[in-house]
């Protein structure tokens, strides 16, 4: 967690994640060349390495609508949190996809030309003031070029070395790569083939990312709009201690800055930021694991006293809890990040 | 999700989808 370089901890279900990866590219990627060649008119044969190129671009787009699925899909339900975990892993696949069919077009298309394979590819079409004959290559070029940025960018050295907030920055780029590769589809494979099946299955994949996000954050905007008013000193109302999963918290949305996880191990309750320092996953939505708090998106960890554990050294904000009648109260203002205070504790259930 | 990246995905993805539907419906006008 912090900005030294370690190896991937690998577990069972990472492992067999990246299996289940692996099978199901290689199997759209023969499903479409197998499509191709069986959907074929007759006496005509396409070339194979036409056929590649359309197969290894399918599925880099394919994978990358459902990489951009996962994340309002574990906003939510939370069934679907686990594959956030490795989620970077789909991220450089489709990268290698896209990559390899880039490559193959430049070898395919450009390979014969006397300029440089990709100088020929952004200078032999000077189109762009039309939208039929487009030059569609451009815009996958430039999608190409961010997910590399982001494949390279991957792993959690830059994450620490840029800082959380840049990396997260620089990785939202995405975004605009799945719309120039919308584009990219359209205004290229979809002008070329008259058949139903590009423009209904990008139109739909796209739709359904939009709605997906749009919903997502609704959803959440609406709880947030619940927020929880302090009293004259500072003090906002959780509810009662035993209202708290043990283990789990209670998110409190103060009417300014961020949101605050009210926790209860066992008897005892402390309250902490709910934002990580990782890459702002909800803390409050995990649980606590080896008494830390543990991050349901990448499983960060943070003491009570808002500190990762040694040798991490990532630190959040704490809050002051106090128990009245059974009642939690956490205060409105955060402390410095890391600071330890004294936890509340419920009062003990008397004997049955 | 914390506010701030909220935010940011509230206003992000109703102008991408609007920029899709226009790519969208452009491409299958000349096509």
């Amino acid at each position: 967690m912090a900005g030294d370089y370690r190896l991937v901890h690998w577990t069972p279900f990472k492992t067999l994640t990246d299996l289940a990866l692996g099978i199901g590219v290689a199997a759209f990627l023969g499903a479409s060349v197998a499509g191709a060649l069986a959907s074929a008119p007759p006496g005509q044969s396409p070339s194979e390495i036409q056929v590649l190129i359309r197969a290894f671009g399918a599925g880099a787009f394919a994978l990358l609508t459902v990489i951009l699925a996962i994340g309002p899909l574990a906003r939510l339900s939370p069934r679907f949190l686990p594959l956030l975990y490795n989620r970077r892993h789909f991220g450089v696949t489709c990268f290698a996809l896209a990559a390899t069919h880039a490559g193959l077009t430049l070898l395919w298309h450009q390979g014969f030309s006397d300029l440089n394979p990709l100088i020929a590819l952004l200078v032999s079409n000077p189109r762009y003031d039309a939208i039929q004959g487009f030059p569609f290559e451009t815009l996958g070029l430039a999608a190409l070029g961010v997910l590399f940025v982001m494949a390279a960018t991957s792993h959690d050295f830059w994450n620490a070395t840029l800082g959380p907030a840049a990396w997260k920055t620089l990785h939202m780029g995405v975004y605009g790569a799945y719309a120039l590769a919308v584009g990219h589809v359209m205004l290229g494979a979809v002008q070329g083939d008259k058949g139903p099946a590009y423009p209904v299955v990008v139109g739909a994949g796209a739709a359904l990312l939009a709605a997906l996000h749009v919903y997502a954050g609704a959803r959440e905007a609406r709880r947030d709009r619940a927020t929880a008013a302090p009293d004259g000193e500072g003090w906002i109302r959780v509810g009662p201690g035993g209202d708290i999963p043990d283990a789990r918290a209670h998110i409190v949305t103060p009417p300014a800055g961020e949101k605050i996880a009210v926790f209860r191990d066992g008897a005892t309750i402390f309250a902490l930021s709910n934002v990580c320092r990782h890459q702002g996953g909800p803390l409050g939505e995990g649980r606590i694991v080896d008494g830390c708090v543990t991050c349901p998106w990448h499983g960060f960890q943070y003491q009570r006293d808002g500190q990762s554990p040694a040798p991490f050294k990532e630190r959040i904000a704490t809050y002051r809890t106090r128990i009245m009648d059974g009642v939690v109260y956490v205060h409105a203002t955060p402390l410095p990040p890391g600071t330890d205070t004294p936890p509340s504790l419920l009062p003990a259930r008397p004997a049955p | 999700m914390n506010r701030r990246q909220r935010g940011v995905h509230a206003r992000l993805w109703p102008v991408l989808a609007v920029l899709m539907a226009v790519v969208f419906a452009a491409a299958m006008a000349v096509r």
